[in-house]
């Protein structure tokens, strides 16, 4: 049997508003082991991107408890948190999210320049040639395609070799044809280097494809 | 945190060439090359008047005497190794064979000159000596003018009294020339040991005597303590007292250069907290991604830190070659007034540009920098695009408040930097409100015009916080450039008025009351002119009255003789200050106006009583006014000014000044028709002035220059930091079929608004400001000039609409589908 590597217990995450406090995330409990493909799926506003963020540490929650690699990250301050990030945690977004002055090969370096590694271009342009981008290093992301970006996005979030993958809905922005290409890399990422992936998605044939799947509902985890 | 100041260094020329950094680099380098040069320049002109005043006085302290000064001062003054020395000067006629001349006589010490130079053609030279002190016994130097009367060369002799001297050399330039009435005739400075043998100082003549002093000011305080209970009759002048006096126009330009200096500052923080504002927001992802792969609070903020130390680093040697450079030519624009090499400047204005650097950066971009170090890592996840919770209202406060700690460390002076924030609090409230009616006012259903005008202002009022912002933005950097150019073409006019083409050049003295027809028929049939007669009656201040019984203090005036005159009617160049002008109730009353700054200086009050001697006859007159004068016209001034009815029965004579051509002889026929009355040519003192009025206006038009740039880059700085958000919104009109002349319209329609609301708002306020510094700092008169006011507010109207419209007609050419795919 494998490690867990992520422990979710007992999580609420309530937020305030106009129409007073509303509960996002309800008390969800889940564990996932190392390796693992996960999918968290549901509809817009279930709480699927709230329950990503308290996972990997981007945001805390009202109650209950997250254990990251055996540690309890609730009660770590926020540098604490990123030092966890920045060493096991790769992300993914929708929508990209890269550097717009930046050329593909900066914006993979980055997190290593984060961490003062002294191979940084090296090791990035290793991580641009895994997803076939070795030719377009020099490229600033306004001169990429919408598939282009996301593999960009993906070496940036895996250059650093993370125990741990969250990716909130990578096809999100992208054409069929792009979908497949970037389902197809992350899966062989997962296979491959045996990188647990946590996936928020929308989409359900990206979803049978994983080894577990959530689902939210409003908030609960529907069983 | 080294780990974030080399990724922030690693970053930072890739970051320099965005278009924020750009202008919040321009903005830097602006302020600091306005500082910097005005700076250097001020710091080498203050010195340079400093040491200029030393040479008007020949020493660093004079005592000055119309009797015989105590030897003992002089002693004391060298037991304390204080430089001394002395000089005596006195009228009298200069004769030879060849002619006779009135002369004025500076028999000097050995020591004298104790600063400056005494230049002087030696006999058989024809270069000038400057490290000669005193002439041998028997022998003078003489000026040019006295040669030329005389008929005679060096080499020759002059007969002074009793004496005759062999003429040793031609006497060029010297310090401490006389501007009282020995400054009409030309000098001969002797040797103090010949005074005896001249014979010509006798009881009652008149004669100036002069202690010469020179030492540190420390030493030359303490000599003053120890002496000054006993300085009965003797006049203490200070270089301190005549920095004031020196270089009028110089001070004023200096004033000027520094207004502009912090003009272009205000207004370069403005631009940079523009800048600041769209680097905060285009940071903003940087900085969220940063912290998502981990990177701490400390390492994005030394990151960023070490990103602005090296913009201030690069801004301040920048700007302070520029400033240098700028100080430079200003500097040789303003030659003629200066007419020496100034001397080097300190390293003040390098730590002052550099103090600059940092306030505009730590007041525009601190605030930014906090809100980047407290954003969230999930508004990545959450797709927000805010800059934080911070109100922009908290940020402004911020970077008002260290700009007020900058002023004052700058100024030194809370009440001066408290109006400068009020005047500039009040100016940001006002354009706020006025903006904020605008953009109300555009809410309502207009009840003209088609779908462009309607969509375009209606955008006001849907962009209302971003447009309130520019309304200011425009408002403040408008008013501020019209202030600027308003002050200076109203500097640059006083000084010109003062000087202008009809200004007389000839100043005719002694001029008897049996002369006065033949010598109008004169000037009327010879010269086409009908100047107007000054009487002139000499006489001595012997006492005073006070009628309130506080003390008078008029022991300075009594030591000499005064120039007294009557008028009827108030003279044009003179005003009251205090009190009232004589009417005709006044006919048979005896009474006297005094310059409102001696009756300050005697502490005088109107009612109080001088008594006068004119020609051995005592009589009293009542104070009835006090006069401001314009000293720099070239008109006759009085200190003292009598009622008719006193003055007509005193013995006078008449003065007149009027403009002659330089090529005509008529001047020559007058002197030769009229040989008692003394002519003096003001023509070559006049030259000298018009070169410094036209060297100090050239310099103040090139500082405004910065300013004017600095203006510019705010105005454009402030249009493009919508740009982004402006090409969003045109493409997706684009995308649901607005036309490009629709999208035309509406730009035109907003921006003609912001202009037309700006400009109008900015000139009023302008108008206001600009009276306020003409009449308070320069303490000129103060009119509005059309041509500026005309230019500001179509200048200003025109560049922020047609910047605006340039922004959005460069838009226009991106595919919309471009825009729409980010």
């Amino acid at each position: 049997m494998n490690k867990t590597i992520l422990e979710v217990s007992n999580v609420t995450k309530n937020v305030s508003s106009p129409e007073g406090e509303l509960t996002i995330v309800n008390d969800i409990s889940l564990s996932l082991e190392e390796g693992v493909f996960a999918s968290i799926l549901g509809p817009s506003g279930s709480g699927k991107t709230t329950l990503l963020a308290i996972m990997a540490g981007l945001d805390l929650p009202s109650r209950g408890s997250v254990k990251l690699f055996d540690k309890e990250i609730t009660n770590l301050n926020e540098d604490k948190r990123a030092q966890i990030r920045s060493k096991d945690v790769g992300f993914v977004f929708q929508s990209f999210h890269l550097l717009p002055r930046l050329s593909a090969l900066d914006n993979v370096m980055m997190p290593l320049e984060i961490l003062g590694a002294k191979d940084a271009k090296e090791r990035a342009l290793k991580a641009l040639d895994e997803v076939g981008l070795s030719r377009r290093t020099g490229h600033v992301p306004h001169q990429l395609s919408g598939g282009e970006k996301q593999r960009v996005a993906i070496a940036r979030a895996m250059v650093k070799n993370p125990s741990i993958l969250f990716a909130d809905e990578p096809t999100g922005n992208l054409d069929q044809s792009s979908t497949d290409n970037i389902l197809e890399l992350l899966l062989g990422i997962n296979q491959q280097t045996k990188t647990t992936l946590v996936v928020v998605t929308h989409d359900h044939s990206l979803a049978e494809r994983s080894d577990v799947v959530f689902e939210l509902q409003e908030g609960k985890l529907k069983c | 945190m080294l780990n974030g100041i080399l990724f922030g260094l690693k970053k930072f020329f890739s970051e320099i060439g965005s278009g924020d950094m750009v202008i919040l680099f321009s903005s830097l380098i602006l302020s600091v090359t306005a500082i910097s040069g005005v700076g250097f320049l001020s710091d080498r002109f203050q010195r340079s008047i400093q040491e200029q005043a030393s040479i008007v006085l020949g020493a660093e302290m004079v005592f000055r005497s119309g009797a015989p000064i105590d030897d003992h001062y002089i002693q004391t003054a060298e037991l304390m190794d204080i430089k001394t020395a002395e000089t005596i000067s006195f009228l009298t006629m200069a004769l030879s064979d060849g002619g006779n001349i009135l002369s004025s006589i500076k028999a000097i010490s050995s020591t004298y000159p104790l600063v400056g130079n005494v230049t002087v053609i030696l006999e058989g030279q024809s270069k000038a000596n400057l490290d000669l002190n005193q002439p041998l016994a028997s022998t003078v130097w003489v000026e040019q003018k006295i040669l030329e009367a005389l008929n005679i060369s060096p080499g020759e002799s002059v007969t002074l009294g009793n004496k005759t001297f062999k003429v040793a050399g031609t006497l060029i330039d010297f310090p401490d020339r006389s501007t009282g009435f020995l400054s009409f005739s030309p000098t001969i400075i002797a040797n103090d040991y010949d005074l005896e043998e001249m014979g010509v100082i006798q009881a009652g003549s008149r004669v100036v005597y002069r202690q010469l002093y020179s030492a540190q000011p420390s030493q030359l305080e303490s000599f003053l303590i120890e002496v000054e209970d006993d300085l009965n009759g003797v006049q203490v002048q200070k270089v301190s007292d005549l920095e004031g006096q020196l270089g009028n126009s110089v001070t004023e330009s200096s004033q000027f250069a520094n207004l502009a200096a912090l003009f272009t500052i205000l207004i370069t923080l403005v631009s940079s907290m523009i800048a600041a504002r769209r680097y905060a927001k285009r940071h903003l992802l940087n900085t969220t991604l940063m912290k998502v792969f981990g990177a701490s609070k400390k390492f994005i903020l030394w990151s960023q830190i070490s990103q602005l130390i090296m913009l201030i680093l690069m801004a301040t040697f920048i700007g302070c070659l520029l400033g240098f450079s700028v100080q430079a030519l200003l500097e040789s624009i303003l030659s003629p007034i200066i007419n020496r090499d100034l001397p080097p400047p300190t390293a003040r204005p390098l730590w002052l540009g550099f103090l600059t650097a940092c306030c505009i950066v730590i007041a525009a971009c601190g605030p930014y920098l906090r809100i980047l170090g407290l954003v969230e890592p999930i508004r990545l996840l959450r797709k927000e695009d805010t800059q934080g919770s911070k109100s922009e209202a908290s940020i402004y406060l911020f970077s008002f408040l260290i700009f007020g700690l900058f002023l004052l460390f700058l100024f030194n002076d809370p009440r001066l930097v408290g109006s400068i924030l009020f005047a500039l609090l009040g100016l940001i409230i006002l354009l706020a409100g006025i903006g904020y009616l605008l953009i109300f006012s555009t809410k309502l259903s207009p009840v003209f015009g088609g779908y462009g005008w309607l969509m375009g202002l209606r955008n006001l009022s849907k962009r209302s916080s971003e447009n309130l912002l520019q309304i200011i933005v425009f408002g403040v950097s408008l008013t501020f450039l019209i202030v600027l150019a308003e002050t200076r073409s109203d500097l640059v006019n006083t000084w010109r008025s003062s000087l202008n083409q009809d200004t007389p050049n000839y100043f005719f003295f002694n001029i008897q009351d049996y002369q006065l027809n033949e010598v109008q028929g004169f000037f009327e049939n010879e010269m086409e002119a009908n100047p107007e007669f000054t009487p002139l009656i000499r006489g001595r201040l012997i006492g005073a009255s006070s009628a309130s019984g506080s003390p008078i203090d008029v022991g300075r005036m009594m030591q000499r003789e005064s120039n007294l005159t009557w008028f009827s009617e108030l003279p044009d160049n003179n005003s009251i200050k205090e009190g009232s002008w004589w009417d005709e109730e006044d006919e048979q009353r005896s009474l006297i106006s005094v310059d409102g700054q001696a009756a300050k200086s005697m502490g005088l009050s109107i009612g109080d009583q001088l008594e006068f001697n004119v020609a051995g006859e005592n009589f009293t007159v009542t104070v009835k006014n006090f006069r401001e004068i314009e000293w720099e016209s070239f008109s006759p001034n009085f200190f003292f000014v009598l009622s008719p009815s006193v003055a007509k029965e005193l013995p006078q004579s008449y003065i007149t000044s009027l403009k002659i051509d330089n090529d005509s002889e008529a001047v020559d026929v007058f002197i030769e028709r009229f040989p008692t009355i003394t002519s003096v040519d003001l023509e070559s003192a006049m030259d000298q002035i018009r070169t410094v009025i036209d060297s100090a206006s050239t310099a103040v038009q090139y500082i405004f220059v910065l300013s004017l740039l600095a203006g510019i880059l705010t105005l454009v700085a402030s249009i493009f930091s919508t740009v982004e958000e402006r090409n969003k919104e045109n493409a997706v009109m684009k995308a649901m079929g607005a036309k490009q002349s629709d999208i035309l319209q509406i730009a035109l329609a907003e921006f003609g608004a912001l202009g037309l609301v700006a400009s109008i708002t900015a000139l009023f306020v302008a108008i206001g400001f600009s009276a306020y510094i003409s009449i308070q700092i320069f303490e000129t008169s103060y009119s509005p000039n059309s041509v500026i006011i005309l230019s500001g507010l179509l200048g200003g109207f025109f560049l922020i609409l047609l910047t605006g419209m340039f922004v959005v007609y460069r838009a226009l050419a991106v595919p919309a589908v471009q825009t729409l795919r980010g």
